[in-house]
């Protein structure tokens, strides 16, 4: 097992970024759109964003 | 796009409990899916559940609750994964590595393993790996 510090591991990954020359739109473009989820992960992603409202948070953004 | 603020707090507690789950039972859960790659890309793609993988589920799951994880609420076929009071805005679930998780990238897994020491932790590339439940 090869061990990275998380510190370490996100500098890697912002170093990363620019090389691989990401824009905020191809961001937007390659993430899970959700089509493939179960009905039950929906449902838990669901609940976690109504528990985030409800406690007066912005939820994270998940595609259901 | 860095990682959210409060996901570092509610990862640390994880790794608490990935770090009791290795003194228990000798092996690593995994890390998988959205979180991982929330993770690898530094918060470019931010997940709001952490997908988990361990072989001896009904030890995690009674390691989550000693940490003051919930389970969710909801009843029947919808029931899945547990939640944390502390962070509302993450969901944590487990996956099932024989029936869901069989042959897919392993590139896409991270083990979190325990050993908190201030905000130090570590990440592991572990092998084999699985994505997470979609």
């Amino acid at each position: 097992m090869k061990k990275v510090g998380l510190t370490e591991l996100t500098r890697r990954a912002a170093a990363r970024k620019p090389a691989l020359g990401i824009t905020q739109a191809d961001e937007e473009t390659m993430r899970n759109r959700g089509g493939s989820r179960t009905p039950e992960k929906r449902e838990l992603l669901r609940r976690t964003e109504a528990r985030a409202k409800a406690a007066g948070l912005k939820p994270i953004t998940s595609h259901r | 796009m860095a990682l959210p603020d409060d996901y570092m707090p509610a990862l640390e507690l994880l790794a608490e409990v990935f770090g009791d789950y290795h003194r228990r039972t000798g092996g690593h859960a995994v890390l998988v899916g959205g979180a991982a790659t929330a993770i690898y890309t530094d918060g470019v793609f931010p997940s709001a559940d952490f997908d988990i993988v361990a072989a001896a589920s009904d030890v995690f799951n009674e390691i989550l609750l000693a940490h003051g994880f919930q389970r969710e609420e909801r009843t029947g076929r919808l029931r899945m994964g547990f939640y944390h009071p502390d962070h509302p805005r993450y969901g944590f679930q487990q996956g099932d590595p024989p029936t869901e998780y069989r042959g897919h990238d392993r590139r896409s897994a991270w083990a979190v393993c325990g050993g908190v020491a201030g905000r130090r932790l570590q990440a592991s590339a572990s092998h084999p790996a699985f994505p997470d439940r979609r």
